[in-house]
């Protein structure tokens, strides 16, 4: 059993708990990231060769740039159009 | 001396290259104190630079690199790889004293307490870098701290972030400079992938010219790739805009530092170029020097014209380098840094000082300068060493430079191709237009003598005193080595960097000189006789096309709108026709059933309202009911929603393990 594990189900949960319990919008963007971060440390340590890995972990950072971009954007979008960035305003969703 | 590992790693330390970003971390100091800590380290930058030049004379061929592993990942390898050798170590102390000086000179200049900081920060995080850049041996690192490089110009163009016209200069500039990235980075992803090299200095021993596969597209790639960043042509147009800038900014990145990143970055990869790759770099290094010379003496700002006279002396360079010379361009890169720096701080403490009380204080136009008449004289001699190192003219360091170019050129024009020849002929036609606009600046802020002069004010000496020692940089450079004609060798720095220099002989030796500095000079006096004469007027169409910089900007904004036109015109046309593919049935029926009204919106409505009837009523007896239950699970939270899912999925996996 390795204990990194431990320390990436830690943060996987964390990210879990803030993104579905936070009303702030960025903050549940930031439990996103956490997310990603526990999947690439889930990644380099489960690795089968050396390298293989590291080689994920810069897929993952480029898609979590993505998704911070396109994150941000749709937060901006939210405010233009709410005037708020609650989450707990946006229930067109119905 | 002890373990030669340990030896080369107490040198990293004193790299310059750290010092500025130590700086960086002192800016969190109260900002009374922030200019005190931030001129120390660069201060203590510039000692190691000197530090390092001193090493090179002591061991002429030195040079060494350093490793620090970074990505190692199976079949990619990058390191963070620091080489030193003497054109590095050269440029790096252009970088660290110019950013010195500015630094001197700012203290004054951004006045404003809050700016201050902010202004600090962008400069050294630019001081970093660049020294970065010239240190950097893995083509990796050397693309981050050239992307750095672009991003803390584009920050210190925007300076002024409350003015639109900052902003979109910024915008400009990072634009053009990303277009050349993407080239160059495509020609370092072409060289680590299929060539194996992933640093400079494997490039000069492995014999790259052989493998046909990647001399076919790497070496245009690159050429390229080092356009934007040196403002060459077609990818020029950034460079006048990025003025809008804080001035002492524009003086170290835009007109001594920075944009010659690009020439160095030619001058590293001279290996990889055949001779028609050097031909292309000839002949868009003269076609600039020309474009730019030509778009100055328009001009009638004069941070602008100063920033069309960088184009044309880095096409300059660019020439030089094509000559596969790489000693002249390094020599013009020093001079000009010196020259071109005073130059733009006196313009400057010319914008801020000088301007005549009833102009407009935005518009840095026409004989709108009165000099006051305690400055005067000063003024004059420092505008006039400047100007006439531009211009190139003996026995000052712009003529070093400038010579050695043109002999170079001429030398391979007599054995080449005829190409080269009209090379040389553009390139002594910028000669001629240095002197023009040259003279044509000194006029801008000298020829106004009557005006109210603000009676004897005083300069803060910290403004006056780069200035004074750019001017003295700019002559010394010239008498260091008791220059004689035609010999390079004797100059301190040509002695340190151990190349060659072009020993031409025979009668143009002779004749070149004369003929070039008759033509600055000619220029010189036309430029400063003739402006705003109006025998000028006869060509005003030439002043036109001058001061819109041959409509190149038009053309590149002509083309931006020819394509959202296509693209708004596709966009129309895909809402019509795709959308009305989706309600083909329903556009159909519309006709038969002549409808006048068959908008698809309208159409739209229809189907929903016919959706409506359709359903039966035991249908929506059931969706009734139905409805209360979702009602409180579709509480249009998307968390909500979230949440579910996460519970289904931990049932799902509870299941799929049981």
């Amino acid at each position: 059993m390795n204990w990194t594990y431990i320390l990436s189900l830690i943060l996987f949960s964390t990210g879990l708990y803030i993104a579905l319990s936070r009303r702030n919008a960025i903050v549940v963007l930031m439990g996103i990231e956490l997310m990603f971060n526990a999947a690439a440390i889930n990644f380099l340590i489960s690795e089968t060769e050396p390298g293989e890995g590291q080689t994920m972990i810069l897929f993952i950072l480029g898609i979590a740039a993505a998704e911070a971009a396109t994150g941000m954007a749709i937060i901006l979008n939210l405010f233009e159009r709410f005037s708020s960035i609650d989450t707990s305003d946006t229930t067109l969703l119905k | 001396m002890g373990d030669p590992q340990v030896h080369s790693l107490l040198k990293l330390i004193y790299l310059p290259v750290w010092f500025p970003l130590a700086g960086i971390i002192f800016l969190v100091l109260p900002s009374s104190v922030v200019k005190y800590s931030s001129l120390f380290f660069q201060l203590v930058a510039l000692i190691a630079s000197l530090f390092f030049i001193q090493l090179f004379y002591t061991q002429p061929y030195f040079s060494a690199t350093w490793n620090i592993p970074w990505i190692d990942i199976i079949g990619f390898k990058a390191d963070f790889s620091f080489r030193l050798d003497n054109i590095s170590c050269l440029i790096a102390f252009i970088v660290c004293i110019i950013s010195f000086l500015v630094g001197i000179y700012s203290c004054s200049y951004i006045s404003s307490k809050s700016e201050q900081k902010k202004f600090w920060l962008f400069l050294l995080l630019f001081q970093f870098s660049m020294l970065g850049l010239l240190f950097s041996n893995a083509f990796i690192s050397f693309f981050l701290f050239w992307e750095l490089v672009g991003f803390s110009s584009f920050l210190l163009i925007g300076f002024y972030n409350s003015k639109k016209e900052s902003g979109s200069a910024a915008m400009k500039a990072f634009i053009f400079n990303k277009i050349s990235d993407l080239f160059l980075l495509a020609g370092f992803i072409f060289l680590i992938v299929k060539g194996d090299i992933n640093s400079f200095d494997k490039l000069s021993t492995s014999g790259f010219i052989n493998s046909s596969e990647l001399s076919s597209i790497v070496p245009y790639l690159l050429i390229v790739g080092g356009l934007a960043k040196s403002a060459q042509f077609p990818l020029q147009g950034w460079l006048p805009h990025a003025m809008a800038g804080p001035t002492p900014a524009s003086a170290l990145i835009h007109a001594a530092t920075m944009v010659t990143a690009g020439v160095y970055l030619q001058i590293r990869l001279l290996p990889v170029y055949s001779d028609i790759h050097l031909i292309i770099l000839g002949m868009a290094g003269a076609f600039s020097a020309i474009w730019g010379g030509f778009c100055a003496i328009g001009q009638v700002e004069i941070k602008k014209l100063l920033a069309f006279s960088t184009i044309s002396q880095l096409g300059l360079m660019m020439v030089a380098v094509s000559t596969s010379n790489e000693t002249s361009a390094i020599v013009h890169l020093l001079t000009h840094a010196f020259f071109k720096c005073g130059l733009f701080l006196t313009a400057g403490i010319a914008l801020h000082y000088f301007i005549t009380k009833s102009s407009n204080e935005n518009e840095q136009s026409y004989s709108k300068f009165v000099l006051p008449k305690n400055y005067r004289t000063t003024f004059l001699i420092l505008i006039l060493i400047l100007l006439l190192s531009l211009t190139g003219i003996p026995f000052t360091s712009g003529y070093i430079s400038k010579e050695s170019i043109l002999l170079s050129l001429l030398e391979k024009a007599g054995t080449y191709d005829s190409i080269w020849t009209i090379t040389f002929i553009l390139t002594l036609l910028s000669v001629l237009l240095t002197g023009i606009y040259s003279g044509r600046f000194l006029y801008l802020i000298y020829s106004n003598k009557n005006g109210e002069t603000t009676s004897n004010f005083k300069i803060p000496f910290q403004l006056l005193l780069p200035v004074i020692i750019c001017s003295v940089l700019s002559l010394s450079v010239f008498w260091t080595g008791l220059h004689i004609l035609g010999e390079l060798d004797s100059v301190w720095f040509i002695s340190l960097l151990n190349i060659s220099v072009p020993s031409e002989s025979g009668i143009f030796a002779i004749i070149l000189p004369i003929i070039s500095t008759l033509l600055a000079v000619g220029g010189f006096i036309v430029g400063y006789t003739l402006t705003n004469r109006p025998r000028f007027e006869n060509l005003e169409y030439l002043i036109t096309l001058s001061i819109n910089q041959f409509y190149i900007d038009r053309l590149y904004s002509g083309i931006y709108r020819i394509f959202s036109k296509l693209s708004s015109f596709i966009n129309i046309q895909d809402k019509q026709i795709y959308i009305g593919f989706i309600y083909l049935e329903k556009i159909y029926d519309s006709l038969i059933y002549k409808e006048n009204n068959y908008s698809i919106s309208a159409i739209a409505r229809k189907m929903e309202d016919t959706a409506g009837n359709i359903i039966p009523s035991f249908f929506s007896g059931i969706a009734l009911i139905g409805n209360a239950f979702i009602r409180i699970l579709q509480n249009g939270k998307i968390q909500t929603y979230l949440y579910f899912s996460v519970i289904l999925f931990l049932l799902l996996f509870l299941l799929i393990n049981l």
